[in-house]
């Protein structure tokens, strides 16, 4: 029996979907067996970033309402054999799946997968609700702004009103130079304020936009900061011990001189 | 009462708003929004006084048109009054309180909020709050509702008596209490003690730092400049008709008291 991860955040915008979709390699790339699961229908995106948006016949909506079995929408990624989406269907909106029927489908999900990844839309309407239910565990993504910490914690609160405790938090997009500067929120502050778990710290990462682009994950490359946050994240949720360090998407001056000298 | 809900009146020093007693109170803000929409150009700095008769508001509703005021550049709302004058035991409005004369009634206060300065300031002279004041509620020896947890944004927490919260009040988080209101620990939201008009409620918190702090029908909010936290625990409570602000440990030594 695998976890399911809802993976929230409230505001729109801060990287639920890169975050699901870098997670979600990551774990798979571990050689874990991964289910990814669109719930934002009507904006499905996790598809695009995964570069599997040519491959989509069935959908959630399809597969809720009986027209496909799970097996059948599920679409195998590119690159790993042991990760699967579950697309979201594109001309429904949120009110065609009940969270009765999201509690089902995801528990079927993790009969056969060791993380059932959830990648909730934003807001706190009846997406998110769906989004929720079934899930074990959450990881609520917020970037270092005062309105996503805001709405971070209005999630936090609302999961648990939904009995899901302890959700952890990965932050998103940090700047350490700006941080240093005084002109971005720290990462104490925001962990003052919302008093949950850390489960990491992603730097912004001009590679992201890259990679989602092309559809590629960044987790999968060696080069990207942010991918190897998002590796650190993945181990972290296999139950790995990872210390928490900030991966400077700056590169330090002595790394500037070496790519200077046209060393590696 | 069939007419306009609210008549608008040029009087000598500013704009005059006068609220129907009846009517829908949403009827009564759209038509408030339209009216300034349409004075908007030639009123640039204009001083208004909302007169609201013999009309009941709450706390909230005020609000709510404070809000609506405030919308408009340049225009604000200097006075409000209640023209009826029956929940009103004093005969001529109280004058706003000095600034000066609140701090040297609390000498460690640091954050008396000033009511005058900048354009934004706000100066309820008298509240329309018709209800007398009611046995206070949240005397000594009352019960008080324990929140074991961090109250976050979005959540709100009302009690007839005493709030002590053993957490956080995150901002978007409101705690309403009939009594006073106890943080043990970061109050960042809004609270409100003594809401049923009990002046005497106080608002303790470990680190006091709320986005608006209420207590009966006093309302005050930090000044917009203020990024300063005084460090340890402190009291918020009325005097002299205004919210000051008081290093517990000066109270619990018995200098302020």
């Amino acid at each position: 029996m695998g976890t399911a991860i809802v993976i929230t955040s409230g505001k729109g915008g801060v990287g639920k979907t890169t975050t699901s979709a870098n997670v979600g390699s990551a774990l798979a790339a571990a050689g874990k067996s991964v289910a990814l699961v669109d719930a934002d229908i009507g904006l499905r995106n996790l598809d695009l970033v995964l570069g599997l948006e040519n491959r989509i016949v069935y959908d959630l909506v399809d597969v809720v309402e009986g027209y496909a079995k799970l097996r059948q929408a599920l679409i195998r990624d590119k690159r790993f054999d042991n990760l699967y989406l579950l697309p979201a269907a594109q001309t429904k909106d949120k009110t065609a799946v009940s969270p009765d029927q999201m509690r089902q489908l995801v528990t079927e999900l993790k009969a056969e997968f060791d993380f059932v990844l959830v990648d909730c839309p934003a807001g706190i309407e009846q997406g998110f609700k769906n989004a929720v239910a079934g899930a074990d565990q959450a990881v609520i993504v917020t970037t270092p702004e005062v309105a996503a910490v805001r709405d971070a914690d209005r999630i936090i609160g609302l999961l648990e009103a939904e009995g899901i405790r302890d959700p952890r938090l990965i932050i998103n997009r940090l700047r350490p130079q700006m941080v240093k500067r005084g002109d971005m929120m720290e990462i104490e502050d925001i962990l003052d304020i919302l008093a949950i778990g850390l489960l990491g710290v992603v730097p912004e990462d001009e590679y992201i936009v890259v990679s989602t682009n092309r559809g590629e994950p960044a987790a999968l490359s060696r080069e990207s900061k942010a991918g190897t946050a998002y590796r650190d994240i993945a181990r972290r949720l296999m139950g790995e011990e990872v210390p928490m360090v900030v991966h400077d998407a700056q590169p330090s001056l002595f790394g500037r001189l070496r790519r200077l000298w046209g060393g590696v | 009462m069939s007419g306009d809900p609210i008549s608008l009146r040029r009087g000598r020093s500013g704009l005059v708003i006068r609220l129907s007693e009846d009517g829908d109170f949403h009827m009564l803000c759209e038509r408030l929004e339209a009216e300034l929409a349409e004075l908007r150009p030639g009123n640039v700095g204009s001083a208004v006084t909302i007169d609201v008769g013999a009309r009941l508001l709450t706390t909230s509703q005020l609000l709510e048109l404070e809000a609506i005021v405030n919308r408009y550049v340049g225009v604000r709302i200097v006075q409000i009054i209640d023209s009826a004058g029956t929940g009103w035991p004093e005969a001529a409005p109280e004058p706003a309180p000095e600034p000066a004369a609140a701090a040297a009634a609390a000498p460690a206060l640091a954050r008396t909020p000033a009511p005058e300065g900048g354009r934004a300031e706000i100066r309820v002279e008298r509240l329309p709050l018709r209800r007398p004041p009611a046995a206070p509620l949240g005397a000594e020896g009352e019960p008080a509702q324990l929140i074991r947890r961090t109250v976050r944004s979005g959540q709100r927490i009302v009690s007839a008596g005493h709030v002590v919260v053993l957490g956080d009040v995150n901002p978007g988080a409101e705690v309403v209490a009939g009594g006073d209101i106890i943080v043990m620990g970061c109050l960042r939201g809004l609270a409100h003690a003594g809401a049923r008009g009990d002046e005497a409620a106080v608002i303790a918190a470990i680190r006091l730092e709320p986005m608006q702090l209420r207590i009966a029908h006093h309302i005050s909010r930090p000044p917009d400049d203020d990024v300063h936290s005084a460090p340890g625990p402190e009291v918020a409570r009325v005097r002299n008709g205004v919210i000051v602000i008081e290093s517990y440990h000066d109270l619990a030594a018995g200098v302020a008291m």
